[in-house]
């Protein structure tokens, strides 16, 4: 039953019932006077004045104060409505049982009581069932993103329904409750009915289940939420989890939302694909965001990691997985092909700063070598090698050619080191194309070409897109090593001077991938070191070919969204990797499918080698906001009131109520007239 | 002087005249009439003649019945002087009921039939009788209007208690002082009043008196209904001692109100033993008769 008030406006009035009690104090001094002999004595008792803040009279400031309060309600019209249970009998024979089975579900009743949501509703649900004794028949729809059937048919027998409300099943995903109702509606076919919708209400509801609402009472169907009663609604989730974006690689920045209104301060748990964890406290201020970051140590590999908040009101959207493509510090390998006399003559001076700018923090710590015959290249070893304007030779090209093929990351630099008919005879397995010449495009930096900007498509440039891509264009070439031949179609320009000439392409080779500079990595052939750029487009370009060589592509996903993998169609024993074991992935084409209906970290694998892709699956953070923004009724209730609500107004009688007081109070008031005066 | 003799004064006098000779007449009634009224008072005897003496104290009478020369003694030496002290302050008006409007039941009302049956009491006995009116206001008062014992002093007394209109305070210590340094030897001091002021005032000046040697006998006019603070439970009191009128809640203070009033006995009765007064007190809800039988009795 509810109370609403069909002149709220009046509510102003409330405060009248104060006068009554402020006459009752302030009233003026006793009426009555006594000429008083003894005031000698008097004097000496100092407890005087009392009478003015005493009331006397209780029972009639009451009644005082309730015929206002009364006179007041009436005014404000109050109409005490509730639902009619005359309404559903009618046509109550029919019945569809409608049960919520998304995330938001998952929400327990109380912050001391561990029942969800939809265990209640099984619960209640199959009691409910036990009291009817066969006189309806039933058909039942689980929905979340979409509706599924139960039955095929109406059910008269109600412990075959039991069965099947107990072998339920909570899931992960969004709600569609139009959908849900829609495919209710079409299931009784025009005939009435009543709907036993079992769902936390959570959300706003949209104008489309107006609709919905509105076409359910022309055909005669009751619509008849159940949803438990929810202690203090609110929930913690991690809504968004970055590693490494920017300069700031080696830092996990995370943010979580408080969807409840009290602070609550929480521990989040990082866990690296080595099974390290670090533990984070944070605090989260009522309905808002907090964002916070951890620090991952550099021995961490490469994956997808996961952080979880520790928070017991919805468990299931605790966990965020997130990529973590980096490499750990020490597997770069930097070769100067030319050290120079001083350090800032290294060839890979400014390089090396830019991948680590300070002495401390989880940026990236290269390995400087001055020789390629000191290296031993292997993918188990380094992820990513750098020659820097290395003099080649015969004994280094097999090996790197090998450890590209096994999916290692190689920057190639060119400089004066850099012999052209060497580099076209024997290096030509690490080269796209052959090279045509060093080009000298001017003497001075003032008068050199600049970079033309790049395309943000690529993921390397997507970080500028906020600011600095024009500090590429600051960045001006005085020569570049020319290519003489066209391209192969799978290699991709990056970068290109303003006069067309390409700067720095990357392809692949293997299950690794080159990228190759046609300049120095220092101040000889340009002044990109001394740009701002030159540091971020470093370090995400050492990052990029590292990620590349943890091998396969990186997909980061929400459920419910289609994750398509592209692979080559040759592929055989194609496997998705997870916590709970690996399932065979369906090939269609050229494209492998993730199926899955559960959040976590994937891994698309051949058998039991090459990783083609890592996905990393989180649910939907709109099923986490656990707030209610209207009540199902009262949306059903704005569309069709008639329908839903018996109502009665009660004013009249507050009036008549009123009067009887009145009457009462003017037969209490002569006794209190008795006159002491003189 | 000239008193203003209007109808309510020639009734006020009309009634003093008339209760103090009921007054009298009670007094009486049940006694053994007697010309000697208390212990302290010396019968009338005679000496022989000394040298020195003065001849127009010689008893001729005696003398020719007896041919000795005898001195006689001069009545003013040997009969008791009486001293009326009237507390005309303004709380003095207050009655039982906590109005004004009968005077004659009022503090002051009583104190006057009292001061009237006393003063004519002592006339028809020949005693010498005076009046020191404390407070009030349109006739002479304290000092300025002090009666001295005199046997011829009824209609003065009279006069002036028919004028007088109980105002201001009474000051009682003040006047009591002022009173003792012009009383003859050996007085009957009578004070009649509610005593509403602090005990360490006046009874510091009564102690005085009785090591004067004078003989103090005191009425205290109270109301019953004040004492027991037996008024309606939210009251406005006023005084007209006091200008300020206070809403009394006497419920709430009813507890605080006895222990006052316990200490207040405590002084008074304290006093009263210093100076060995006879103490009665007068409640205005009962008979005054009593209290005055007790007071010319000497029983306290």
């Amino acid at each position: 039953m509810e109370l609403n008030w069909l002149s709220s406006a009046a509510v102003w009035l409330l405060p009248l019932v104060i006068l009554p009690i402020l006459a009752h104090l302030v009233r003026r001094p006793p009426r009555d006077r006594w000429f008083f002999g003894a005031m000698y004595l008097l004097q000496k008792v100092q407890q005087r004045n009392t009478t003015r803040n005493r009331i006397d009279d209780w029972w009639l400031l009451f009644l005082r104060v309730l015929l206002l309060l009364l006179l007041a309600g009436a005014i404000m019209r109050p109409e005490v409505r509730w639902r009619d249970p005359n309404e559903q009998t009618e046509y109550s024979k029919r019945v569809v049982l409608l049960v919520d089975s998304s995330l938001s579900m998952n929400q327990t009743l109380a912050p001391e009581d561990s029942t969800t949501v939809f265990e209640w509703s099984k619960k209640q649900l199959v009691e409910r069932l036990k009291e009817d004794q066969g006189q309806r028949v039933f058909q039942m729809g689980v929905y979340n993103e979409g509706v599924e059937d139960v039955f095929s048919d109406w059910q008269e027998d109600t412990i075959s329904v039991s069965s099947a409300v107990q072998a339920l099943r909570q899931t992960e995903q969004t709600t569609d409750l139009v959908e849900a109702i829609r495919w209710a509606r079409q299931t009784f076919e025009g005939k009435g009915g009543e709907i036993w919708l079992y769902t936390d209400q959570s959300g706003t509801f949209s104008e489309a289940l107006k609709t919905e609402i509105s076409l359910l009472v022309e055909q005669n169907v009751a619509l008849i939420p159940q949803t438990p009663e929810i202690a203090s609604r609110g929930n913690l989730a991690i809504v968004n989890a970055t590693y490494g974006a920017g300069v700031e690689g080696g830092t996990l920045r995370f943010t979580i939302e408080n969807y409840g209104e009290t602070a609550r301060e929480t521990s989040c748990t990082t866990t690296l694909p080595d099974g390290t964890e670090i533990n984070t406290i944070v605090e989260i201020p009522g309905l808002s965001q907090t964002e916070s970051f951890v620090t991952v140590p550099r021995v961490a590999d490469g994956g997808i990691g996961q952080i979880e908040v520790k928070d017991k009101r919805l468990t299931l959207d605790n966990t965020w997985y997130f990529q973590l493509p980096q490499i750990g510090a020490n597997r770069v390998v930097l070769v100067d092909g030319d050290p120079g006399t001083a350090p800032i003559d290294s060839e890979v001076y400014f390089l090396e700063r830019a991948l680590a700018p300070s002495n401390f923090g989880a940026h990236i710590v290269p390995e400087v070598v001055g020789d390629l015959s000191a290296v031993e290249p292997s993918v188990d070893e380094q992820a990513v090698i750098v020659l820097a304007n290395v003099a080649t030779s015969d004994a280094s090209v097999g090996p790197l050619v090998e450890y590209v093929r096994s999916g290692g990351g190689l920057l190639l630099s060119l400089g004066h080191n850099s012999n052209i008919s060497s580099i076209n005879q024997v290096w030509t397995p690490l080269f796209p194309t052959t090279l045509k010449d060093r080009h000298i495009l001017s003497t001075e930096y003032d008068y050199g070409t600049p970079i033309a900007l790049p395309s943000l498509d690529h993921s390397l440039f997507t970080p500028f897109q906020r600011g600095g891509l024009g500090g590429f264009s600051r960045a001006r070439w005085i020569e570049v090593f020319r290519l003489a031949e066209e391209l192969p179609s799978d290699a991709t320009v990056l970068l290109e001077l303003q006069n067309g000439l390409p700067l720095l392409i990357e392809y692949s080779l293997g299950k690794g991938r080159i990228c190759l500079l046609l300049g120095s990595l220092d101040i000889e052939s340009s002044n990109f070191p001394l740009q701002s750029v030159y540091m971020p487009f470093m370090q995400r370009l050492i990052g990029h070919l590292g990620g590349q060589a943890q091998g396969g592509e990186r997909v980061n996903a929400t459920l419910g969204e289609v994750v398509s993998i592209n692979v080559s169609s040759g592929m055989d024993s194609l496997q998705w990797n997870s916590v709970e074991g690996s399932v065979q992935a369906n090939h269609r084409g050229e494209t492998v499918r993730l199926d899955s209906k559960r959040s976590g970290a994937y891994q698309l694998q051949v058998g039991t080698g090459t990783v083609l892709a890592w996905v990393a699956l989180n649910s939907n953070r709109i099923e986490s906001n656990v707030a209610v923004d209207v009540p199902l009724l009262e949306v059903a209730a704005e569309v069709a009131p008639e329908a839903f609500y018996e109502t009665r107004e009660i004013g009249p009688w507050l009036i008549l109520l009123a009067l009887g007081l009145l009457l009462l109070q003017s037969l209490w008031g002569p006794k209190e007239e008795v006159n002491h005066a003189p | 002087m000239t008193i203003p003799w209007d109808p309510i004064i020639q009734d006020r006098l009309t009634r003093l005249h008339l209760l103090s000779r009921e007054i009298v007449w009670g007094m009486n009634s049940g006694q053994h009439r007697s010309n000697r009224v208390t212990r302290s008072v010396e019968f009338v005897e005679h000496k022989v003649y000394q040298p020195g003496d003065p001849i127009s104290s010689l008893d001729w009478k005696v003398f020719a019945r007896t041919d000795k020369l005898m001195i006689r003694r001069q009545s003013a030496d040997t009969d008791a002087n009486i001293v009326l002290v009237l507390d005309a302050s303004g709380d003095m008006k207050s009655t039982s009921s906590g109005t004004i409007d009968e005077w004659t039941e009022s503090k002051f009302g009583k104190s006057l039939t009292a001061m009237a049956g006393l003063t004519q009491m002592a006339a028809k006995r020949g005693d010498p009788v005076g009046i020191w009116i404390c407070g009030g206001s349109d006739t002479p008062v304290g000092l300025s209007g002090y009666i001295p014992p005199s046997q011829r002093s009824l209609h003065p007394i009279f006069h002036r208690l028919a004028s007088v209109n109980p105002e201001g305070n009474a000051n009682l210590g003040d006047n009591l002082r002022q009173l003792g340094m012009r009383l003859p030897r050996k007085s009957i001091v009578i004070v009649v009043s509610d005593w509403m002021e602090d005990p360490e005032e006046w009874g510091p000046q009564l102690e005085v008196l009785a090591s004067m040697g004078h003989d103090i006998r005191c009425i205290q006019l109270y109301s019953e209904r004040e004492w027991a603070l037996d008024l309606p439970d939210s009251v406005q009191v006023f005084s007209h001692e006091m200008s300020s009128e206070n809403p009394l809640d006497t419920i709430a203070m009813q507890s605080k109100w006895s222990t006052v009033l316990e200490e207040y006995k405590q002084q008074v009765s304290h006093w009263a033993a210093r100076s060995n007064s006879i103490w009665i007190p007068a409640a205005l809800e009962q008979e005054l008769l009593p209290p005055l039988i007790q007071l010319i009795k000497g029983r306290g």
